[in-house]
Order: C-alpha cells, then sequence, then structure tokens
C-alpha cells in the first residue's frame, strides 16, 4: 500500500463523508437517517458527515430496493466517487429487497447493481425495517475497523 | 344549523336525480354509486362543486373482463364518503377524464394510465408519470394478465 493510499484510508476512517442515496425507499430508513444527525445520536460528533456530492463521498447510504429507473443513477453515482468508497445498504430493502423481491419495478438488489460497477466494491449491509440508529453507527463503525 | 348525516345524504340524492346506476349504502357513512362512464365527469362536477365534496383519491382496478376506476370523494362536516365507481370493458378501456373539473384529480389519473392501461379521454396533460422511462409502452404492471419475469 502506497503511502498515498495510506492517507487515504487514514482520512476516511478518521472522518467517513457519507453521501445518502434513495433508490426506492419508503422514506422510513431515511427517517432514521436524519435521527442520526440529531442531538440524541449526533454521528457528526463522531466524524461523520454528510456530503452534498457523491465526489466528496467515502461512503454511500443507500437506502430502498433498486428499482428500474434508479437502477442507472446509482451506478452513475458510484462511478463517481472518490475509491476507496464503502457502500452501506441500509435496510430490508437495500440488503435482500425484502417484500418487494417480485415486483415489477424491482431492478436487482443494491449489491449486485454495485457490484456491476465495481466487482471488488466494500458494500456492508445493516439490516432492519428500519435500522435503528444504533444499529448504523455500529455498522459503520465496524465496517471502518475492517478497513 | 349545520345539516346532518341524513340530510347530507338526502341532498346527495336530490342532486344526482336519476343519474346514477346504482346506489349501495354498506355502512351509515359510506355510499357507492355507480354511474355511467358517459355521465362520470359531469357527476364528478356536481359532486365537487354543487354538493361540495373533496376529492380524496381515485383508485383503478382490474376486475376481470372490466375495468374499475373508484374516485373517492369525502365530505368532511359529517364524515361521509361518496365512492363514484364506472367500469368500462378492457377492449375499450377509454374513460372520460374528470381532471377539467376537478383539478385535483391530474396526478392519479396519469398513474392509473400508467399501471392499469385506463385512458382518459379529456386528460390535459397526459403524459406518463410514475413509471420508469425505459419500461416498454403498452405493458400494464397492475393488470392481472401481467406476469412479472423482472
Amino acid at each position: 500500500m502506497s503511502v498515498l493510499d495510506k492517507v487515504k484510508l487514514w482520512g476516511l476512517k478518521k472522518s467517513p463523508w457519507v453521501y445518502h442515496v434513495n433508490t426506492g425507499a419508503c422514506n422510513n430508513c431515511d427517517i432514521e437517517v436524519l435521527e442520526l444527525l440529531t442531538p440524541r445520536f449526533d454521528v457528526e460528533r463522531l466524524g461523520v458527515l454528510l456530503a452534498c456530492s457523491p465526489r466528496h463521498a467515502d461512503a454511500l447510504l443507500v437506502t430502498g430496493i433498486c428499482t428500474r429507473q434508479a437502477r442507472p443513477r446509482l451506478q452513475e453515482i458510484y462511478r463517481q466517487t472518490a475509491k476507496p468508497c464503502l457502500v452501506v445498504c441500509l435496510g430490508a430493502c437495500a440488503c435482500t429487497a425484502g417484500i418487494f423481491h417480485d415486483a415489477w419495478h424491482f431492478a436487482g438488489p443494491v449489491d449486485e447493481v454495485i457490484r456491476e460497477v465495481d466487482p471488488d466494491a466494500k458494500i456492508i449491509y445493516i439490516p432492519g425495517c428500519p435500522p435503528k440508529p444504533e444499529a448504523m453507527i455500529a455498522g459503520i463503525a465496524k465496517a471502518l475497523q475492517d478497513l | 344549523m349545520a345539516e346532518d348525516l341524513e340530510q347530507t345524504i338526502q341532498r346527495l340524492k336530490e342532486l344526482a336525480g336519476d343519474v346514477p346506476l346504482g346506489w349501495d349504502r354498506p355502512r351509515p357513512k359510506r355510499v357507492y354509486i355507480a354511474v355511467d362512464k358517459k355521465d362520470a365527469r359531469e357527476f364528478a362536477r356536481m359532486l365537487f362543486e354543487d354538493f361540495g365534496a373533496r376529492f380524496a383519491t381515485a383508485t383503478g382496478t382490474d376486475i376481470g373482463e372490466e375495468l374499475e376506476v373508484v374516485y373517492h370523494f369525502e365530505c368532511d362536516a359529517v364524515g361521509l364518503v361518496i365512492n363514484m365507481r364506472e367500469r368500462t370493458p378492457k377492449g375499450d378501456p377509454v374513460v372520460p377524464s374528470i381532471t377539467p373539473v376537478v383539478p385535483a384529480a391530474d396526478w392519479i389519473e396519469r398513474e392509473m394510465n400508467d399501471l392499469v392501461g385506463i385512458v382518459f379521454d379529456g386528460h390535459p396533460d397526459p403524459r406518463r408519470l410514475i413509471l420508469a422511462d425505459d419500461w416498454p409502452d403498452g405493458v400494464y404492471p397492475l393488470r392481472r394478465d401481467k406476469k412479472n419475469d423482472a
């Protein structure tokens, strides 16, 4: 690993900037993501910031099943991120497609859609409908430890 | 004094006249009114403007040989829900749009057009609303004969 890569990884682990992508969620996971920013959980104290652009992001927070309309957009957003970039599948829908597995608008699980672009993508799964904010913090902390 | 539930229904019956094909009241605060599709726009205008009901939403259903559209109106003062239902055969899925007289029906009629394939004649803006851009024309996901192969 080059020095530059080490610096990048240090920066990512020190303060992961997160870009939130809704690929067809019911908004419940998104509301729980907002909870993370409220004073009760306040992930900014842990260095996690919501980024305004995928180009600034160290992690994509993907909620919802990947719909037919969202699929090319999710892939494009992943291409635009600076690598290394974590992909966090947040909630039952993003992890497994859940009850929408046979739905007509379903275009593939989030992890497969991402792996089409980058077979070595680092993907982590936080199940739940919606996951608790504690679970999200624990999941991201665990993923950062393993990097 | 504000009119009570029975007075409201009486007024509705007077305004409706002999237009409805059928009239069903399964519960005190729920009225199903079947109308012929050629009367639908005028009946919706009457409910909305003359009777004073609020347009809540509409539903399109594939009921086998026919397609059914149910417009849900509410009369909030007495808690009455009025469902105006009309049917059209699948071979001729054209019903009059009520959007020219009830503007709130705009998007829900476009959605029914997307999902069930009901064509709303006279709709001011009948573009695709919620299906994906690359979705094939003429495939309606909520029709009974549509198989989910994705």
